[in-house]
């Protein structure tokens, strides 16, 4: 807790706002269900474990995240800086971490517990 | 269902030939830009290959009767002004995909496909229903060689 709070820097955590904003936005505007073609809603079990996580993350210094919606309903959120990170989340499977590094260079995992998602964002913003 | 499972059999559909194009429908909800960059140019993002919840990302063939017109007209104009992604057969197996066909007579015959990986082991390959965050990643790399084909609204 006490390295989370020395690498704060202030801005009051926008990324947390947006977050949601947008999350609200895909729920009120996409079909529930799932098809092989089209992107769909986050159901909630979806949206629940997507919260969990971004709980997780203390850090106020984050850019803006994409938040990307699947067809089966699965949510992706994504910072883009010289280094990408997403995490995925599925309406039927165990959430997932896509590392995509400067070079090129791919890294996945699933997301297995709560200190993960904090020290993947410390790699995301330490570049 | 073309394709099928087990030692002996052909898992990549070899319908869809060599150096052919095929077509992905892109929403516009899978090509954005960073809203930390204002006027920051729209990108593919993973979602694109994200697939039902039983892992179907829908394909189609480019065939004769495959144009921008037909796209607009399936499905009553369900996808009318859809954005299309266009890429090569070949970059997509090398990127370590199979093609498995899927009818649907809306697309007409031999022309509607779904991607698989293949997992299992080499003396009893088996397809994968879904594709992974790296092979998502990998296709996204090959349509941002590109422009799409047809940008969505």
């Amino acid at each position: 807790m006490g390295t989370f709070s020395l690498l704060r820097r202030g801005g009051g955590g926008g990324w947390r706002t947006y977050f949601e904003t947008q999350l609200a936005k895909l729920q009120k505007e996409l079909p529930s269900g799932s098809d092989s073609w089209s992107p769909h809603s986050p159901p909630e079990n979806v949206v629940r474990v997507a919260r969990e996580i971004i709980s997780h993350i203390e850090r106020d210094d984050l850019p803006l995240p994409l938040m990307i919606p699947g067809s089966d309903g699965s949510l992706q959120i994504k910072w883009r800086r010289i280094r990408e990170l997403s995490f995925f989340v599925f309406p039927d499977a165990a959430p997932e971490f896509l590392q995509v590094f400067p070079d090129g260079q791919i890294a996945q995992g699933l997301l297995t517990n709560d200190q993960q998602a904090p020290s993947l964002i410390n790699w995301l913003l330490a570049a | 269902m073309a394709g099928g499972v087990g030692s002996g059999v052909v898992l990549d559909d070899q319908r869809v030939r060599p150096s052919e194009k095929i077509w992905r429908l892109i929403f516009s909800h899978w090509f954005i830009a960073d809203p930390n960059i204002p006027n920051s140019p729209r990108m593919l993002q993973e979602q694109a290959f994200s697939g039902d919840v039983s892992g179907d990302v829908s394909i189609v063939r480019v065939l004769p009767h495959m144009t921008e017109q037909f796209v607009d007209s399936v499905y009553s104009g369900k996808f009318k002004g859809c954005g299309i992604l266009e890429l090569n057969a070949d970059d997509v197996r090398k990127a370590g995909l199979v093609f498995e066909y899927d009818h649907d007579p809306e697309w007409r015959q031999d022309t509607h496909f779904v991607l698989r990986r293949v997992g299992g082991t080499v003396q009893q390959p088996q397809l994968q229903k879904k594709l992974n965050s790296t092979q998502k990643a990998e296709l996204v790399r090959l349509a941002c060689a590109q422009p799409l084909r047809r940008e969505p609204p």
